[in-house]
């Protein structure tokens, strides 16, 4: 609450965060979004002890933000992460495990499942230093997740990790969060973001910009999309429709116009009188990262 | 803060020492001497070169040293090679090998996942200082077991004074690790905390290489300057500012002595740390030795006095002039060590990562 930082001092002072409010509920997966220099690290790393706030109040999992006890229950994969690289796969796993309290063993026994998953089983007992961007991404990943933590901060976690991969990263954050453990998501590909996060914050020079649901970001528009089979004839049809704009193709031809419910049906009525053939309907959402760049572009 | 956390911490330490090149190939070279003492024997009256194929005789000098002359080459060989050749040459690059310890934590990165596991950042500093200590103690270890079975074995000469060895190196290398990582705390550089702690390293046997000759020159040039008469008022007005900036440089050079860790000082102390449990066999054969050298200096002028000489004959637990006194040396060089650690620690604890 009222969460300040300020770097620096005099003219070279720069304030990372300014008086911000924020509070996530437990159990959900929340995106912490903004442009370079927003806050969100600094953020992040206040919360984790890293950094020292300047003015506020910040607390995590209902305790002072930094206290050891605190980052016993906490998991982190930071941006562009350094391992260490001496060791192996595992032997980092245990120490980890080690520092936080599990035993050997127990991380012997819950490791081989999540590092199967993420397909680095195989690689477990090779030197980190011989791990390709990707390894590094997945192995920091479950060193995050492995301890259950109540609440894991993820900076850029699909960063470098092939389809298949993040694919698997999700499904193990939403596990991760159907078990209760609160999840930051800290991430520019806004479409990660989208397909997994159910609160979503924008910062923009250390404050909130926007904050809410996927759906209360991203409003459906009342802008339409048909697609039509090519040889549809669509004599005539402009005249049931606002700003009718069509699209030719090979497959399918594109109709894009604005329409609330009732003229949406009646367009539909009149495109299967015609004896249209319609290959899909949707109705017109603005993406996340339209969202993003259209707020940053007001600011600017 | 618990013991499976400790536990952790140290295995690290010890896996991270290992994977090192530097600590490797020290330990493939440290299989040099330990070579030596196989292919060398040391009879009780000759040199047995490969297995027997050549033997040389003692020098006479080694008996009038005492009757055991095997005892004094040993002992001439710990000083000259264990003490001041991996002392400082060894303990010179196993302070740049270990420099970067500090550094590479607090890199953006690692120290984002160093430091917010729940260990308090003071404990993963001394953890960092143990480390080095594990590097330099294995090296040590290594090469005087090496050393004392090799002699053994070999010459039949179960010397425990070689073990002790271990003990001086390690003790010499914790005085002044800690300066390296506060320079690295400070600097953040690698290159900096290795160039600046080998420079600390030299500056600091310099200090008390230099006090320890004035302790030795400094009276008898004292005393050979005390009957001169200036001749002239101005002469006199010069002497006067001569002897100032002599008593101001010979305070300033007590000052900076006393402070810092007495490294020079680390193979006399642990040779009488071995004397207190039992050992005395080295003090008495480098006793034996110097009385020797005194013998000879006594029958020469005082230029021929050797500083460390005389240091070590005044050094002792029981040491009268507690400038001498070995637990002087011992209590001041740990004070000295123990608030560069707590600055760093302090420091650390104030760092935003």
């Amino acid at each position: 609450m009222g969460l300040h930082k300020a770097y620096g001092r005099g003219s070279k002072r720069t304030e990372a965060l300014k008086s911000l409010d924020l509070e996530v509920a437990p159990g959900k997966i929340f995106g912490l979004l903004g442009p370079n220099g927003a806050g969100k690290t600094t953020l992040v790393k206040i919360l984790l002890g890293l950094v020292k706030k300047t003015k506020g109040e910040a607390q995590l999992l209902g305790q002072p933000a930094g206290k050891a006890s605190v980052r016993r229950r906490v998991g982190y994969l930071p941006e562009a992460h350094r391992l260490p690289h001496y060791l192996t796969g595992r032997q980092m796993l245990r120490l980890y495990g080690m520092q936080l309290g599990f035993d050997q063993a127990w991380v012997d026994q819950h490791a081989d499942q999540m590092l199967e998953r993420l397909e680095m089983l195989h690689a477990a007992d090779r030197k980190l230093r011989e791990y390709s961007k990707g390894m590094n991404q997945r192995v920091g990943l479950v060193q995050a997740l492995l301890f259950e933590p109540d609440l894991v901060f993820l900076d850029e976690p699909t960063d470098g990790v092939d389809p298949v991969g993040r694919s698997v990263i999700r499904a193990l954050v939403s596990e991760a969060a159907a078990r209760g453990t609160t999840v930051f998501i800290n991430s520019h590909l806004l479409m990660e973001v989208e397909l997994i996060c159910d609160d979503i914050v924008i910062l923009r020079d250390g404050e909130i910009l926007r904050r809410g649901t996927l759906d209360e970001l991203t409003p459906s528009s009342d802008q339409v999309t048909i697609q039509v089979r090519p040889d549809a004839n669509l004599t005539g049809f402009e005249a049931h429709v606002r700003n009718l704009t069509t699209l030719p193709g090979a497959a399918s031809t594109r109709l894009t116009f604005q329409a609330d419910d009732d003229e949406l049906n009646a367009a539909v009525d009149a495109l299967r009188a015609a004896g249209a053939t319609l290959v899909e309907v949707r109705r017109n959402r603005a993406t996340l990262e339209e969202v993003f760049i259209e707020l940053m572009g007001g600011a600017q | 803060m618990n013991l499976l956390a400790l536990r952790g911490l140290f295995r690290d330490a010890l896996l991270q020492v290992l994977d090192n090149r530097v600590f490797r190939v020290l330990l493939v070279l440290a299989l040099v001497p330990i070579l030596a003492t196989v292919l060398i024997g040391l009879n009780d009256e000759s040199f047995s070169f490969l297995f027997g194929v050549w033997t040389v005789d003692y020098p006479d000098f080694l008996y009038q040293l005492g009757d055991e002359p095997r005892v004094y080459l040993v002992e001439i060989f710990r000083a000259a090679f264990v003490e001041s050749i991996v002392g400082s040459v060894g303990i010179t690059i196993c302070v740049a090998a270990t420099a970067f310890y500090v550094p590479v934590m607090l890199e953006k990165g690692s120290a984002d996942l160093v430091f917010t596991k729940p260990l308090s950042r003071s404990v993963l500093y001394l953890s960092r200082y143990v480390t080095g200590l594990i590097f330099v103690g294995a090296l040590a270890a290594f090469l005087n077991l090496g050393i004392y079975l090799g002699l053994g074995l070999r010459s039949g000469m179960w010397y425990p004074g070689i073990l002790w060895s271990t003990l001086t190196l390690v003790y010499l290398f914790a005085l002044v690790h800690g300066v390296t990582m506060l320079i690295g705390l400070l600097t953040k550089s690698t290159p900096a905390a290795m160039i600046l702690g080998i420079m600390f390293f030299m500056f600091n046997g310099c200090v008390h290489n230099t006090w320890q000759m004035v302790e030795a020159y400094g009276a008898p040039l004292d005393q050979m300057t005390q009957g001169a008469l200036a001749e002239s008022e101005e002469e006199a007005l010069e002497d006067e500012k001569f002897e100032a900036l002599k008593t101001a440089g010979r305070k300033t050079l007590n000052a900076v002595h006393y402070a810092l860790p007495k490294t020079t000082e680390a193979p006399e102390l642990v040779v009488h740390v071995q004397a207190a449990f039992g050992f005395d066999k080295a003090l008495e054969a480098r006793s034996g030795f110097r009385e020797s050298e005194s013998e000879r200096a006594a029958q020469s002028d005082f230029e021929n006095v050797d500083p460390e000489a005389i240091f070590a004959r005044r050094f002792g637990f029981d040491a009268e002039d507690w400038r001498y006194n070995a637990w002087f040396s011992l209590l001041s060089s740990l004070a000295f060590v123990g608030v560069v650690l707590g600055v760093g620690c302090w420091r650390l604890r104030r760092l935003d990562l």
